[in-house]
């Protein structure tokens, strides 16, 4: 089956197949038609010339008759005859034979005795002639030296019968001419004789097989209908009559062909003109399919280019022209086009857009960032947004987003401000405008600072700013919204309304994200120390205590801040086992110093919890002082850890038993948290910008004495230190503070040696 | 006188014995009678001396463009009339062996005769008209006679004994159209049967 790809040509060659068919089925009928009236014309003829031979073969038979009985009557001859005269009998049959102009005249005696002028006859044809007439055949067809001749006898009576006079012809091709000349169409005549199963001709040639055939056939053909065979030279038809022979044993025949391919012939030229007619309408009716399915398949082309189109998500129009089932299957078409581009649209602005507000949405704004060239990201923080939340609900809260939207919206000059996450809302700028940027930066948090009213309501709102641009080479966030989202955090924990992105803060975050499984690893490997800081009594004017703190030095890292791993362990919950660590670790360092003869406190509680903590770890070894807690106190205090952080837990119990020997576990400035929320971030970030540089790396349990933080502290440590130092302190109305003017936090050792010097 | 008698009686037997006669039918060869079959007797003890005597005319007559009649037996030296009762004129002659001859066209009431010399057959015909066919048949028997329409040829006073009977028709389908058989004739005289094929065409030259 072909294969259209175009419906034109489908129809215009359904059009010319139909067509040739029918034309076909005509031209076959025509050719069958003629064939057939030639053939009849053919038959016709044949017949009618066999009816002329047989009247010519007769005619001649009679005139030869007449001849040969003129002489067989007469007397004289008749007398010669009888008296055996040989002579005489010659002379009168050549004298004869010249009179009637015949080939051959002979007499056969009734003994078989010949006198022939002539014709020689062979002892076949003579046996044959006299068979033949002594049957009574008087005429008919007689094969002589291989050659048939006409043979007519008329018999010698004197008075009963003593021989025949024979009058012979030739059947040669002349004979055979005149009598195709007679036929109205140019067929070939030819007198055959049967030889066995073989016909011959005139000149001895054995006919062809299915010539032969046909002969027999037609022969045996009561009407004497012409049959038609093959033959080398294509279709024939032959008719055949029989001829009389003097030898019953070698029937003879007329043998009429005509080849009917020369029957077709006259017709040839018609044949013809039907062809070029037909090739004619076949092209005309090729061009006016072609023409009328163009008109026809044109709204379909123009469909199927306008479907393909809209399948690219181009937009696809068909022009309505028509009124009828196409033209309404185009506005059906347009109509449908129109429907998608709305549902389209209406997708579009869903997927742009924050379903709770309307307004845009956070993959609106990185459209909008990367039309831009160099976008300026502003972030706007909403601060306490789950406490607001929380207080006015859902769906207030989403108003109250939204008013607020608009009106930065209004502030920003227009630009699309939009919800990329809860509690934030985000527009770009222009990069070039950088110098706009504050005053528009101050004026957005101006709007904010103004009371949204939501449902009636009064609702004061902070907002915290951050701007981020896109990040450079190298940079580990290189997304302005992102960038912007940090820099909210960073001025929300810088307590700024408003910041830049920081890169050198934000460091690698990404990098951390493996950090604590590699602090479980570190706590075995040694790679985490407990550093001590003499804790001064500024009552008391001595160091009463020390503060332990943890350090790890990673070997690749180098120095990581414990309020990153410490914040994280929190996070995850690995805080318990670091805690575990810390407690046992500063017990035994509390029991080495202790022995060593400095006393730093006699941690009761604590002391009871590390020092289970150690035995559970060291397989029930007390590894501690103090007394070993009840059952019940350990139960309790089991149920705890189990619940809650275990730093938590710790100082909790330190601070509830009041012991003077604490044990602080987290950053340094762990302990000010309380009392100084402000100097513990300052201290925190103090100590992350220049811890990295403070300590030495050692080895866990190595005590140092000599190489204090003194020796590399510079920066802000230094100045902090100044800060921190004794003179500070009371004004807090602290108790207690860190003993950095005796020396920093060191590891457990002989702290007399430096901080007793002090004291 | 009884020696007379008895002296008549010696003599009369003395002679050749004479039987009876011999009557034979003629027949084709689907029993039907033939006619104008010859049947000629010659007796092994030969045929008597002196001149043979037919109960017949040695006459042809040529009546209504035919010869009659159409067999007619003569015996040898037998001159036979040709008499022409036609009113057309008859040129009667025979080209057969021995028996040619030729009487050149006469007319009604004129009669011709031509003595035939030799034994044997002598068709003749009419110069004239073809279709004029008659048969002479010469014989040196006194034994001699045609069949009839009933086929049948009675040879009377045939001497009993050994003798050759011949059957003669023109169209009797054998050499020369004669067949010959040797016959015993009884004292008593007696009759036989002859069949044969009658359906050759005559042939006689």
């Amino acid at each position: 089956m072909i294969r259209f790809r175009s419906l034109r040509t489908r129809l215009t060659v359904v059009f010319v197949t139909l067509f040739a068919v029918a034309l076909a089925v005509v031209g076959v009928a025509v050719t069958m038609a003629v064939g057939n009236g030639a053939r009849t014309l053919v038959r016709n003829e044949l017949a009618a010339t066999g009816q002329v031979y047989e009247a010519i073969w007769k005619s001649r038979t009679d005139q030869l008759r007449q001849g040969a009985g003129v002489l067989a009557r007469d007397f004289g001859f008749r007398e010669a005859v009888a008296t055996a005269d040989e002579a005489t009998v010659r002379s009168a049959l050549d004298n004869l034979r010249a009179r009637q102009g015949v080939d051959g005249a002979l007499m056969m005696a009734t003994d078989g005795y010949v006198t022939s002028t002539g014709i020689t006859l062979d002892d076949a044809a003579a046996d044959a002639l006299w068979t033949g007439l002594n049957s009574e055949t008087e005429a008919g067809v007689l094969t002589a030296g291989g050659r048939p001749f006409q043979a007519v006898a008329a018999p010698i009576l004197a008075p009963t019968l003593i021989g025949w006079v024979v009058f012979v012809d030739r059947l040669d091709e002349a004979e055979m001419t005149g009598l195709q000349e007679l036929s109205a169409i140019p067929l070939t005549a030819a007198v055959l004789s049967r030889d066995g199963e073989v016909w011959r001709d005139g000149i001895g040639v054995a006919a062809a097989r299915p010539t032969a055939a046909a002969v027999s056939e037609s022969l045996e053909d009561r009407d004497s209908e012409p049959v038609i065979h093959a033959s080398p030279d294509g279709e024939m038809m032959t008719l055949a009559r029989a001829l009389p022979s003097f030898d019953a044993g070698r029937p003879a025949a007329l043998m009429l062909t005509y080849p009917l391919k020369l029957a077709l012939q006259p017709y040839g030229g018609l044949f013809l003109v039907l062809a070029l007619i037909g090739v004619a309408a076949a092209a005309l009716l090729a061009g006016g399919a072609w023409a009328l399915s163009r008109s026809v398949t044109r709204p379909i082309s123009d469909l199927d280019r306008a479907v393909h189109a809209l399948e690219r998500g181009e937009h696809a129009e068909v022009p309505v022209t028509t009124d009828d089932e196409i033209g309404r299957l185009a506005a059906g078409f347009n109509a449908m086009v129109e429907g998608l581009k709305d549902r389209e649209a209406r997708l579009t602005h869903l997927a742009l857009h924050d379903q709770e507000t309307g307004l845009a949405n956070r993959r609106m704004l990185e459209r909008e960032t990367a039309r831009t060239s160099r976008p300026l990201v502003v972030v706007v923080g909403v601060d306490r947004y789950e406490v607001v939340r929380n207080a006015i609900g859902h769906d207030a809260m989403g108003q109250l987003i939204q008013v607020l939207g608009m009106r930065l919206s209004a502030l920003a000059g227009g630009s699309k401000i939009a919800r990329i996450g809860a509690d934030s809302l985000g527009l770009v700028m222009d990069g070039a405008d950088v110098d706009a940027l504050e005053p528009t930066v101050l004026q957005l948090l101006e709007a904010g600072a103004e009371p949204v009213s939501v449902n009636g309501a009064a609702v004061d709102v902070g907002l915290t700013i951050g701007v981020g641009d896109r990040g450079g080479t190298g940079a580990h966030i290189d997304s302005a919204i992102d960038r912007a989202a940090v820099a909210v955090d960073q001025a929300r924990a810088a307590r700024k309304t408003w910041q830049w992105f920081d890169e050198a803060a934000y460091g690698d975050p990404g990098d951390n994200l493996s950090l604590i499984s590699e602090l479980m690893t570190a706590l075995a490997q040694g790679q985490v120390t407990l550093a001590y800081q003499p804790k001064h009594d500024y009552r008391a004017q001595k160091i009463t205590g020390v503060e332990a703190l943890m350090r790890w030095t990673h070997p690749r890292r180098g120095f990581v801040p414990p309020d990153l791993f410490i914040g994280m362990a929190e996070e995850t919950g690995h805080i318990r086992a670091l805690t575990e660590w810390a407690v046992c670790r500063a017990l035994d360092d509390q029991r080495k110093l202790a022995e060593a003869g400095h006393d730093v406190g006699q941690p009761v509680g604590p002391a009871a919890v590390g020092r289970e903590l150690c035995r559970r770890r060291d397989g029930g070894h007390a590894r501690g002082v103090g007394a070993p807690l009840s059952r019940d106190h350990r139960n309790r205090r089991d149920a705890r850890l189990r619940g809650g952080p275990a730093h938590d837990l710790a100082l909790r119990r330190s601070r509830g038993v009041g012991v003077a020997g604490r044990l602080w576990f987290g950053p340094v400035v762990a302990g000010l948290s309380e009392a100084d929320p402000g100097r513990r971030t300052e201290d925190r970030q103090g100590l992350r910008h220049g811890a990295g540089r403070v300590f030495p790396r050692r080895a866990a349990g190595q005590v140092d004495h000599r190489s204090g933080p003194w020796s590399g502290h510079e920066g802000d440590g230094r100045g902090r230190r100044d800060r921190v130092g004794p003179g500070p302190a009371p004004r807090h109305g602290l108790r207690h503070g860190p003993g950095l003017f005796h020396r920093p936090p060191g590891p457990a050792g002989r702290p007399d040696r430096q901080a007793g010097r002090r004291c | 006188m009884r020696a007379l008698l008895v002296l008549i009686a010696l003599l009369l037997s003395s002679a050749p014995a004479l039987a009876g006669n011999l009557v034979v039918s003629v027949r084709d060869a689907a029993g039907r009678p033939v006619q104008d079959a010859v049947v000629t007797l010659h007796p092994a003890a030969g045929v008597p001396r002196g001149p043979i005597r037919f109960p017949w005319a040695l006459r042809v007559a040529q009546q209504d463009i035919q010869f009659q009649p159409y067999v007619l037996i003569v015996p040898v030296g037998g001159t036979v009339a040709f008499p022409n009762m036609d009113r057309v004129r008859h040129q009667v002659y025979s080209f057969s062996r021995g028996q040619r001859f030729e009487i050149e066209l006469y007319g009604r009431d004129e009669s011709r005769s031509h003595t035939f010399r030799t034994v044997g057959v002598a068709a003749i015909g009419c110069n004239i008209h073809d279709q004029m066919v008659g048969y002479i048949k010469v014989v040196d028997t006194p034994w001699a006679a045609k069949s009839g329409a009933t086929g049948n040829v009675t040879l009377t006073n045939v001497p009993a004994g050994a003798a050759t009977m011949r059957v003669w028709h023109p169209r009797l389908n054998v050499r020369g159209n004669e067949s010959a058989v040797a016959v015993t004739v009884p004292a008593a005289g007696g009759s036989r049967t002859f069949s044969g094929d009658f359906s050759a065409r005559a042939a006689v030259r």
